[in-house]
């Protein structure tokens, strides 16, 4: 029927542009929400959700006491539900979309038999021609011989059938990491006070921790999620660089977070979950305290880099480890000092005589800036250059330490490097290079300053 | 059965406290250089804020050195020490560069460069890490005249250094200076320093200007960090051709020198 059409027929029609980014947006948070029933949550394409509820129905009591819950809670948001539960991803999802749905029972396989072939999402020519060949139900096309159906029909309708009936494993494909350990409480009247919410994270702590103590492990990463009355799931994840093992430390860490966020965490009309999940964890090694003070002291050192990066982001809070070349700016990797230390195997200044001045600068500018300069001699350092409108006269120079681009990595384009330590007159020192050979004939080679000495 | 010596085992001992005593104990440290040493009774104070300032903008540099420099004084064998800078001061004068630092004398697994997006940050992040015990040496580099680093603010930094202990050290680039409540206040350029030969530039040399200094003195000192063995050197100013004549003597320059010490 087209707009015009069913116009004419409704006067007053409502009319909204499909939006297909803005429904799977949706699709995603209606996700997040269907996290309160299980951690496995997966998108059934193109506008269902798949559930894995194994072990997590006697939360609930029973299944029609957990699909009941789904659909009051949805339609209390304004979503129209269609679902079901089976024993299988497929067999649901035929259910829920091909029948009435509900909770399929013992008599799954009867069931099945009785449903149109439609839910078996083949392609259409073939659908129709198991029609022409009077096949309605699935239950029919099932007793038939498997060897002639796959050579009429492909083995995409055995593939079909199978995974319907249970036969082949159908793995689903959760959008989230499954925590290793997860604790949560629901309240029966919304918490709207930030304060019970603080006290709450405080004991759903002290459980979670508890258990990773029984496993010996410490977390590295730990979720916490506001389930909101409306709907709304907030999630806030912090990482820390050593396992934690302790609510005092991690209440610390959670609150620098808090107070950081772009958009603060907002109760509103309150949570009715709030759930703490140890994403990833670390085996701890039980730890006396040291005699003299060193422990405690690097304790309390990384206890600050944990804080520090999830204030200002792990990027901000970072280590300098070095690295095998001889390009300057690549010589010098920034990880960042939350994470594990990576193997340091290089050394940085392998080639420096102890009592030599320095050969690297102190702060290196990246992108190495623009000079003017003029040279006495051609292909020498520069007799005096301006750099930022100041003209620098060139007192002392040494060099070149010419640095060749790493082929390897390069696009064409990169040019050979000649290095200069130089000192002006009034004893500034800075680390200039031409770009390119002079003897390939560029009559005004480009000059940089790369950085500056102490 | 082992017998043990205990004369060398005195000698042990004796030779560690030795040790300790040189450069950093307890709660001061020196330059390593006599001429300097002299003005501060009983060494600089370890947990405290001292503040160095470059004299130009081109003396970013070797106000960085003079700060790291200081820093390496201050602070214990491997202790860690946090940088803390703020954004706008790396793009203006470069960022800090490890291979550099390790030059300077600095074992680059030592640092851990915190960078800010605000002065107020720098300060949060610096105020928290003055905290830390068994911490070596803090720099907090804000670029400016940021209006959040006010009296009150250092006096903060200051107090949380003395109760830890810890060395702060605020690197001022693109300010001048004014009052607040560093215990020393450094104001540094780059003088020439001495070729080791085939025209090449040498090891860092600093035109020094202690102009504030709440143990004693102030003084003015052309000094040399030998990366080698950490200590700052002093060298004779040479008035000759290579210094032009600008750069001493000025009008600054000489009231200092008048002021007795």
């Amino acid at each position: 029927m087209t707009l015009a059409d069913a116009r004419a027929q409704f006067e007053k029609l409502d009319i909204a542009f499909a939006s297909p980014r803005q429904d799977s947006a949706f699709l995603g948070r209606l996700a997040d929400w269907c996290d309160r029933y299980t951690p496995l949550v997966a998108f059934d394409d193109p506008d269902g959700l798949i559930l894995d509820i194994t072990g997590c129905v006697h939360l609930f009591g029973d299944e029609h006491t957990m699909l009941k819950d789904i659909h009051n809670r949805l339609n209390q948001q304004g979503v129209a539900v269609k679902s079901a539960i089976a024993s299988n991803a497929a067999s649901a999802r035929a259910f829920a979309r091909y029948s009435s749905g509900g909770v399929i029972g013992d008599d799954e396989e009867k069931r099945l038999y009785k449903l149109h072939l439609a839910c078996l999402e083949i392609e259409a020519a073939h659908l129709a021609g198991l029609k022409r060949a009077g096949l309605l139900h699935v239950g029919e096309v099932e007793v038939l011989p498997r060897a002639a159906l796959a050579a009429r029909f492909g083995k995409e309708l055995i593939n079909r059938l199978d995974s319907l009936f249970g036969r082949q494993d159908q793995p689903i494909s959760p959008r989230r990491i499954v925590p290793v350990c997860m604790v949560e409480r629901r309240m029966a009247e919304p918490l709207v006070v930030m304060d019970s919410v603080e006290l709450l994270l405080q004991s759903l702590g002290d459980e979670l921790f508890r258990q990773l103590q029984t496993r010996v492990q410490g977390a590295r990463e730990i979720e916490a999620s506001f389930f909101r009355v409306d709907g709304n799931v907030r999630r806030i994840r912090i990482e820390s660089g050593r396992p934690l093992v302790e609510t005092k430390t991690l209440l610390r860490l959670l609150k620098e977070r808090l107070s950081s966020l772009a958009e603060p965490l907002d109760a509103g009309y309150g949570f009715d979950i709030v759930r703490l999940s140890a994403i990833r964890t670390e085996q701890t090694h039980a730890l006396q305290k040291s005699l003299d003070n060193t422990r405690q002291e690097t304790e309390a050192f990384d206890a600050l880099i944990d804080r520090l990066s999830i204030r200002l982001g792990s990027s901000r809070v970072l280590r300098p480890v070095a690295i095998d070349t001889h390009i300057p700016e690549r010589a010098v990797m920034l990880e960042a000092a939350a994470g594990n230390r990576s193997d340091q195997s290089v050394q940085w200044s392998p080639e420096h005589y102890p009592g030599n001045p320095p050969e690297r600068p102190i702060r290196l500018f990246n992108p190495p800036e623009r000079i003017e300069t003029t040279s006495g001699v051609p292909d020498g350092a520069p007799a005096r250059f301006t750099w930022r409108r100041v003209q620098h006269t060139i007192v002392l120079a040494e060099g070149p330490e010419r640095i060749a681009p790493e082929w390897w990595r390069e696009h064409a384009g990169a040019l050979t490097r000649d290095y200069y330590r130089v000192e002006d007159n009034q004893g500034k020192r800075f680390w200039v290079f031409r770009e390119g050979l002079y003897e390939r004939g560029d009559p005004t080679p480009r000059w940089y300053l790369h950085g500056i000495f102490a | 059965m082992a017998i043990v010596d205990l004369t060398a085992l005195r000698r042990d001992i004796a030779s560690l406290n030795e040790q300790g005593t040189q450069g950093v104990s307890g709660s001061a440290f020196d330059l390593g250089c006599r001429d300097v040493d002299g003005i501060f009774r009983g060494g600089l104070q370890r947990g405290a804020l001292h503040e160095v300032f470059a004299k130009e903008s081109g003396d970013a540099g070797a106000a960085t050195g003079f700060v790291l420099a200081l820093a390496l004084r201050a602070s214990a064998n491997l202790s860690p020490i946090l940088w803390i800078e703020e954004d706008f001061t790396g793009n203006e004068h470069g960022f800090p560069y490890a291979p550099g630092l390790h030059y300077l004398g600095l074992d680059p697994e030592r640092v851990v460069f915190v960078r800010c997006s605000s002065p107020h940050n720098v300060l949060k992040a610096a105020a928290d890490s003055l905290g830390i015990r068994g911490m070596g040496a803090v720099i907090i580099a804000p670029w400016g005249h940021p209006k959040c680093l006010d009296l009150t603010a250092s006096r903060k930094l200051l107090l949380s250094a003395q109760q830890a202990e810890v060395p702060a050290f605020l690197l001022r680039l693109g300010a001048v200076p004014g009052e607040n409540a560093a215990v020393t206040r450094w104001l540094i350029r780059a003088a020439t320093s001495q070729s080791p030969g085939a025209n090449a530039p040498g090891n860092p040399v600093f035109q020094v200007q202690l102009i504030r200094n709440r143990q004693g003195n102030t003084g003015q000192w052309l000094l040399q960090w030998e990366s080698e063995n950490h200590v700052f050197q002093r060298i004779e100013p040479v008035f000759g051709s290579v210094v032009s004549t600008s750069s001493y003597g000025s009008s600054q320059t000489r009231k200092f020198a008048a002021r007795p010490f």
